[in-house]
């Protein structure tokens, strides 16, 4: 038993349970239980879903970047204790999640990875083929997530509460947020999946979201993560992924930048995992989901380690292992059933 | 009195499990109801203060019910009080009361506060009248009463469920129901579609709300019972969304994708250690 649990397979089990919490986890911690659990695990699913357990980190900064910063300024004209504790608030709690977890929330808890990752092995099992992302397109696709987060998630909704952009940027991100249209389709509610038709600004943000969904819901047959590489969540989780506890941790060997296996099992296509080591190995797209350390074939090279404890190092007897059930570019191996051989006829 | 009577003749025409809704044109802004209630309206400057208005009763305070803790009283001052809640945010019960040796009259309602507060349950579960109407569950924080919709209320008395109690409804948009309570004291409301076409246009963060009302009687021991609840709805937000469009944009984003799908002569790429 304990020698086919891997650490995929119990990040699955994870990513299932955190889906389950994340997308109808009030019918389990309670109808109001659950809005209790956001306020202080703010960095879960989507608030627009009416069943989850917990709702993401974003709504509560937007809202607050709106009506208590940006209105309070308008308002007060100063910047007082009143409003930006809130605030301070949010951050504090979303940092204290994020000191223990670190980016382990992307590749772990988020839904919508989850979600990638089932469809991603769907792919597989309908024998399509595999995509990946090369070196060049990755590292042109990177600063997409930080203007994202810059514009979408801070700027918009400030600005909305200053007065100065529509009322409909005031959670600009969310609007254009495909978890949204998943998780609430999830629950069988087709209400966000509806494009609003009241301005041409609403609409456009709807459509967007909508549009990404659709894209990465295909895309993801054959690639995987695709939302990820864009997420503006892995950008403002990488703005502390530093100071977190949770770290993945790589040292020097000579056969790394020669066999890349680890980059090729990376679902984000990190090259400099085989090619760095030490903290430029942990770059701004990891969602420490611990790939490349199960697909490292040498003993102790690749490690998640929590502070100074190894929760999980590289070895090559695990690498053995491990590439019998999956390749690590994804690809499942087959089933392989062996027939008993007849016992001898003793009679 | 005539929404009254009106209530009288919706109680006649009420069978067990069934509603009616009937549309009227709206009555004065002012005073579209006679019924006991209490209106809460939010301090844009700060989210832990409401103003209280009571209408429809005549009572000399409101009763207010944290979501944990002791309740407390505030006095009114032609019919108006002020509310401030402090740190304790979530849901708070607003309740008053003019007692007669005949009659027994309460208006109550609830107020959202912003900030982290224990969750309502054992403020819902609390006996805080003889009569009551209990909403099975509260909207939360992101939610609200939205036509098309169906929530359960709790019918109850003396703190025991009221079986085949009328619970009639009515709101400011000018619609009327009855609807009667099961075995377990509980009613199906669905919320009326009664919202003109163009309710949906947004004014800023000015959602379209309309208040509504519900109201029970009962009698017993030779006394009657008149509880009130009331609340805001909105419009249901399909009015103004397109199913259509929106399915439409996920197969244009599915399209788009397609090209990935294609099987195509792969390069052979790393090597094995």
């Amino acid at each position: 038993m304990l020698n086919s649990l891997t650490l995929g397979r119990l990040r699955l089990a994870v990513q299932l349970l955190m889906l389950f919490l994340t997308v109808w986890g009030s019918q389990v911690v309670g109808y109001y239980a659950a809005e209790k659990i956001s306020g202080t695990l703010p960095a879960l699913s989507c608030a627009y879903d009416k069943e989850n357990g917990a709702y993401c980190v974003l709504v509560p900064l937007q809202h607050q970047l709106h009506h208590r910063v940006g209105e309070g300024l308008v308002a007060a004209q100063q910047i007082s204790l009143q409003i930006l504790l809130p605030l301070l608030f949010t951050l504090l709690t979303f940092l204290a999640f994020f000191v223990v977890l670190n980016k382990a929330f992307c590749g772990w808890v988020c839904p919508l990875g989850t979600l990638q990752e089932l469809v991603f092995r769907l792919g597989r099992r309908l024998g399509l083929p595999v995509r990946r992302l090369a070196a060049e397109p990755a590292a042109k696709a990177r600063p997409l997530k930080w203007l994202l987060l810059v514009t979408l998630v801070l700027a918009l909704p400030l600005l909305a509460g200053l007065g100065l952009t529509p009322h409909a940027t005031g959670d600009a991100w969310c609007q254009v947020c495909p978890s949204r249209i998943a998780t609430t389709l999830l629950t069988a509610d087709t209400e966000q999946t509806a494009l609003k038709t009241g301005s041409p600004l609403e609409f456009a943000l709807g459509a967007t979201a909508n549009i990404l969904l659709g894209f990465t819901l295909v895309a993801a047959l054959a690639l995987r993560q695709p939302f990820c590489r864009i997420c503006p969540l892995l950008a403002w989780n990488a703005l502390f992924q530093k100071i977190g506890l949770l770290r993945l941790v790589k040292r020097q060997h000579d056969k790394c930048g020669k066999c890349r296996v680890c980059t090729e099992a990376c679902p984000m296509d990190i090259e400099a995992i085989s090619k760095e080591h030490g903290s430029k190995a942990f770059t701004e797209d990891c969602t420490l989901c611990g790939r490349c350390a199960e697909y490292c074939p040498e003993d102790g090279v690749i490690a998640l380690k929590f502070g100074p404890l190894a929760l999980f190092r590289s070895s090559r007897a695990y690498y053995k292992r491990r590439v019998q059930e999956e390749k690590p570019n994804g690809e499942i191996r087959p089933v392989k059933f062996h027939v008993k051989p007849a016992e001898p006829n003793r009679g | 009195m005539h929404q009254l009577l009106t209530f009288a003749f919706l109680a006649g025409l009420a069978l067990p499990g069934l509603a009616q809704h009937a549309h009227a044109p709206t009555t004065n802004a002012g005073a579209w109801t006679d019924l006991p209630i209490i209106q809460a309206q939010a301090d844009r400057q700060d989210r832990s203060r409401a103003q209280l208005r009571l209408s429809g009763l005549d009572a000399a305070e409101i009763t207010v019910y944290p979501p944990a803790g002791p309740a407390r009283t505030l006095p009114l001052h032609g019919g108006k009080a002020e509310l401030t809640v402090g740190a304790q945010g979530n849901y708070h019960w607003l309740l008053a009361r003019a007692e007669s040796p005949e009659e027994i009259r309460v208006a109550s309602s609830v107020r959202y506060f912003g900030n982290p507060g224990p969750a309502p349950t054992a403020m819902l579960a609390q006996p805080k009248s003889e009569l009551e109407i209990v909403p099975q569950p509260l909207p939360r924080e992101h939610w609200q009463y939205r036509s098309a919709e169906a929530w359960d209320f709790l019918i109850r008395f003396q703190g025991q469920p009221l079986a085949d109690a009328t619970l009639h409804f009515m709101s400011k948009n000018g619609s009327h129901a009855a609807f009667r309570s099961d075995a377990a004291g509980r009613v199906r409301l669905a919320f009326p579609n009664d919202w003109p076409a163009d309710a949906m246009t947004e004014d800023g963060h000015r959602r379209p709300m309309t208040p509504f009302v519900l109201m029970v009687e009962h009698e017993a021991a030779g006394r009657r019972y008149l509880s009130a609840f009331n609340h805001v709805y909105g419009p249901d937000p399909m009015q103004a969304r397109s199913l259509a469009a929106g399915a439409g944009c996920l197969a244009l984003g599915g399209v788009l994708a397609l090209p990935l799908l294609r099987r195509r002569k792969e390069k052979k790429e790393g090597k094995s250690c």
